[in-house]
């Protein structure tokens, strides 16, 4: 991954990098936010770390003016419990995400990870993590090289969840998305869906959890 | 080191809040000097010494103003009065002077009379005779005739008046005698004008010596009224300095005896002083518990990594128990921030329509994200049908007190923990209501403990907590007048419950 960390306190910059190095990805650090949007301007990034208090620019502008001009890299907030308010502000304007400072540094690169992944799902045809792959135009989805065998309406099924990870979907909100108006949409056939999918995919990275009463949601899990 | 650092830091925030160098800012410190909020131009306040002072001289000017009117009428008519008897003694004496001689007619002009009306040098005086038919005898014959014209004669009374001549005012008599001569009664008049000279000189003397008196009344009336404004305000300026004299800690109830008027004024003083020694002291005493935690958990952090330099095993099971200090310490940092913010948020009423399924739903999706290892088992009963399940309320302050039920539940309960959220309606004190429970298949809590854990930094079991979670629930159902309870579940596990009234106030309803 290749991140760019926006914050000017030391201590934590260099405790991030430190971290985010060991694990292998190329950080940059940036202490000041009107630098770090200039940056933005040039660069690309897979994910941007973003803190709020900045020097010269809040981070809140820096995002306002990267959503401004279309760049939809994901962006990770963080912010102290005291701006809770503002973190709501911050994922009304576009961050993807946020963590409350003091946080758990194991936290923060999974929920990196998590950004890329979603992002990287979104703009190609072909969702891979680990040995699972999603081909969209080709409709299949194969773990270990073994096709998966989905029918028509998983695949449909399979395609929703991915595009809403860590979301929650009401089976009514399945049903619609998957049956036309002509068909008799039946939640017995969306919950038999879901169980074969379910079946199928086991094994693999994503998940699809049942919250009784409420819906589905679907999460990759971590390595 | 570290200390040190810190100090500096703070030091330096006033010259850095202008200028901030990259990298190195203390946050806090700078959102401080942020917050501090200016107002300028403050609402004008009124002066109650003022407000005395200008009605109490608006009713001297017009009282004076009043009296002023009179003095000047009763100046001008006693000037008159004085001086008219002497034009009047003067027309008799010239009147009497005239005697009919067969030869006609004989005026014989006392010089007493006029010497009468000279008494003021300035005074110009006029005459003239005139007989019945209006016709001058003697003297000036161009004299206004205003009073006495042909008709009205003959007149015995005199008749007074003012009226323009030779470019001044000039008061006028005229007055008549009818002369018995041999053949028949005959009518002669005098009409004698003098200048309002000296009239007006004594009119102004007049208005002038009932002025003076009169000015003095008024200073010595407004004198008296500034000086019993002063008297009445006193009690009011020794309060003042009572509170201005105070230590800021001191927080004793005015002693003063009030004045009637501002006895209520007192009493909510004293009230509010009253309660903010009780916040204060419950602030202290959180700060001092704070202090307290933070303490010892950072000398626990700091002893496991003392003991990380040795050797081998040892080693690293010293760095395995820092590393788990250390997140305990972040759990009870972002707790006890989070419980400052609740109870922050509860002074400021942010109120606002919160639909419970929606902050269900996104809570759902947080703690499912954070569950990494997936074995829980979760349910969510919402209402049935679904009516939009609103309270009145701050959405926030309801999603870390449902956020921390969760994680006690996560925490407390076995892997294949079985979690529900259920929002019923319900009533809370007669009013409608939504209680919100958490229910898990944990140990649950002894009835004896179940009003210890409540309070803040107590914590029981073996996933013992920072013990702050259940101090914000509670804090947020009291924000909300709702009430928070823990009961048991059957077969196990406990049932955590927050109840919110949909209006926290009558009267909020839009809120």
């Amino acid at each position: 991954m290749r991140i760019l960390l926006v914050e000017d306190s030391r201590d934590l910059s260099e405790a991030l990098l430190e971290r985010f190095r060991g694990e292998g990805h190329a950080i940059d650090l940036e202490a000041d936010g009107a630098e770090a949007e200039a940056l933005l301007r040039h660069a690309s990034f897979d994910v941007v770390i973003l803190d709020i208090n900045l020097p010269s620019m809040n981070g809140y502008d820096v995002l306002r003016a990267m959503r401004a001009r279309g760049d939809r890299t994901p962006v990770l907030v963080l912010t102290a419990r005291s701006e809770i308010d503002d973190r709501i502000v911050g994922l009304d304007i576009g961050a993807d995400d946020y963590m409350v400072n003091p946080f758990d540094f194991r936290e923060i690169s999974a929920r990196c990870r998590a950004l890329v992944r979603r992002r990287s799902g979104e703009a190609s045809n072909v969702f891979v993590q680990g040995d699972f792959e999603f081909d969209r135009r080709a409709r299949r989805a194969s773990l270990g090289g073994v096709d998966l065998e989905l029918r028509h309406r998983e695949v449909q099924v399979l395609e929703l969840f991915l595009g809403q990870l860590g979301r929650v979907l009401t089976k009514d909100e399945v049903a619609d998305r998957i049956y036309s108006f002509d068909e008799a949409p039946s939640l017995n056939a969306v919950e038999q869906t879901m169980t074969r999918l379910r079946k199928k995919l086991d094994g693999s990275p994503v998940a699809i959890r049942t919250i009784r009463g409420l819906g589905y949601i679907a999460s990759i899990r971590d390595e | 080191m570290r200390s040190r650092k810190a100090r500096q830091r703070s030091e330096t925030i006033g010259a850095r809040a202008a200028h901030p160098p990259a990298g190195d800012r203390n946050k806090s410190g700078a959102r401080a000097v942020n917050g501090i909020s200016i107002t300028a131009g403050e609402r004008r306040s009124y002066s109650l010494r003022r407000r005395l002072m200008g009605a109490s001289m608006a009713a001297f000017a017009v009282l004076i103003a009043l009296l002023s009117a009179g003095l000047w009428t009763y100046a001008r008519s006693s000037a008159n009065q004085t001086y008219d008897l002497l034009l009047h003694g003067a027309a008799i004496a010239i009147l009497e002077r005239i005697t009919v001689t067969p030869d006609g007619i004989d005026i014989d002009l006392p010089p007493s009379a006029l010497e009468i009306l000279a008494l003021d040098q300035e005074d110009r005086v006029f005459y003239r005779i005139v007989d019945a038919g209006g016709t001058t005898l003697t003297g000036t014959p161009d004299l206004p005739n205003g009073g006495f014209s042909g008709q009205s004669l003959p007149r015995q009374e005199p008749i007074f008046f003012d009226s323009p001549y030779s470019g001044e005012t000039v008061r006028f008599v005229v007055n008549g005698r009818t002369l018995l001569s041999a053949d028949k009664p005959q009518w002669i008049g005098i009409q004698i004008g003098q200048t309002r000279i000296a009239r007006n000189a004594m009119e102004r003397d007049l208005i002038l010596k009932g002025l003076v008196p009169l000015a003095a009344l008024s200073i010595a009336g407004v004198a008296m009224a500034r000086a019993g404004i002063g008297f009445a305000m006193r009690p009011l300026a020794g309060i003042e300095r009572d509170i201005r004299e105070r230590q800021p800690n001191d927080l004793k109830p005015l002693d003063a005896l009030p004045p009637r008027e501002v006895e209520s004024l007192i009493t909510a003083i004293n009230g509010f002083m009253r309660r903010l020694d009780l916040s204060r002291g419950q602030a202290e005493s959180f700060i001092a518990d704070v202090a307290h935690q933070m303490r010892t958990s950072l000398a626990a952090l700091y002893g496991h990594l003392e003991a990380a330099d040795r050797p081998g095993e040892a080693g690293a099971l010293a760095v395995a128990r820092a590393r788990d200090q250390a997140r305990r310490t972040v759990r009870l940092t972002n707790q006890l921030l989070s419980h400052a913010m609740v109870i922050h948020r509860a002074d400021k009423e942010m109120f606002q329509a919160v639909d419970l399924s929606d902050l269900v739903r996104r809570l759902m999706e947080e703690i499912v994200r954070d569950d990494a290892a997936g074995g829980i088992d979760f349910a969510v009963e919402l209402p049935q049908p679904p009516p939009s399940a609103t309270v009145t309320g701050d959405p926030i302050a309801i999603r870390e007190a449902l956020r921390n039920l969760v994680d006690n539940a996560v925490r407390h309960g076995p892997p294949d923990n079985q979690i529900t959220l259920r929002v019923t309606a319900t009533t809370h004190g007669g009013r409608p209501a939504f209680a919100i429970a958490v229910e898990d298949s944990g140990p649950g809590i002894a009835d004896a403990e179940k009003l210890k854990v409540i309070e803040r930094f107590y914590s029981n079991g073996p996933g013992g907590g920072s013990g702050v979670g259940l101090a914000i629930v509670a804090a947020v159902a009291e924000s909300h007048k709702g009430r928070f309870e823990l009961s048991d579940r059957q077969p196990t596990g406990l049932r955590a419950s927050i109840t919110l009234p949909e209006t926290p106030l009558p009267g909020m309803e839009s809120a």
